[in-house]
């Protein structure tokens, strides 16, 4: 009697995973920069409104 | 002075906001996952936003520094020549300037000029000038023969 570990997906549903992740990598990449960037964007608008808030008004 | 500096900073205020909603704006989009926006549009919008906002912050700072230095160099010795002069009245300027006006010496006026040479000359101008009024006095004596 034999007990391996398995998770319930055949290997012809990982090898269909790892090529759609291959696939996909640059535009995930993409995607990622632009999450960043978006994320930075932020940052810079909330520490200008800070900056202005202590410069124009103090 | 101060409310064109009040003008411009407002002006330069409204233009760091407006760029500040847009960046905001396309912020958003981005984070919600429309494909439209770049990083490279990402990236532009921010640096318009942080040159804007640099050159508001060194206008407001240049400006502050300006008035403390004009304030500084109001009360500077610099100015107590040319500036404090015509603003401050005679009580406010310096002892010593005071002093020297006392101090100065009248040169005396006299309406007959052959009185001149027995009198103290203040200064070898007015030496040479009594000299050469004696010297029209000098020639009738010399024709006449006194001398």
């Amino acid at each position: 009697m034999t007990i391996a570990s398995s998770s319930g997906l055949s290997d012809k549903d990982i090898e269909k995973m790892v090529s759609d992740a291959e696939e996909y990598a640059e535009a995930d990449k993409a995607r990622r920069q632009v999450i960043e960037d978006a994320n930075k964007a932020d940052s810079v608008c909330a520490d200008t409104e800070k900056g202005m808030s202590y410069s124009l008004c103090g | 002075m101060n409310e064109f500096k009040d003008q411009l900073d407002a002006a330069e205020k409204d233009k760091v906001e407006k760029l500040i909603g847009e960046l905001r704006e396309i912020s958003a989009k981005a984070q919600s996952g429309d494909t439209s926006v770049t990083p490279e549009q990402l990236k532009a919008a921010i640096d318009a936003t942080q040159n804007a906002s640099l050159g508001l912050f060194q206008k407001v700072r240049l400006s502050s520094l300006l008035s403390r230095s004009l304030s500084h160099l109001t009360f500077s010795r610099c100015t107590r020549r040319s500036k404090l002069r015509t603003t401050l009245t005679t009580q406010q300027t310096s002892p010593l300037r005071r002093q020297r006006k006392r101090r100065r010496i009248k040169p005396p006026s006299y309406s007959c000029p052959f009185y001149l040479p027995f009198i103290w000359h203040t200064s070898s101008f007015e030496l040479f000038y009594h000299v050469l009024s004696l010297l029209p006095l000098y020639y009738i004596l010399r024709l006449l023969h006194c001398i």
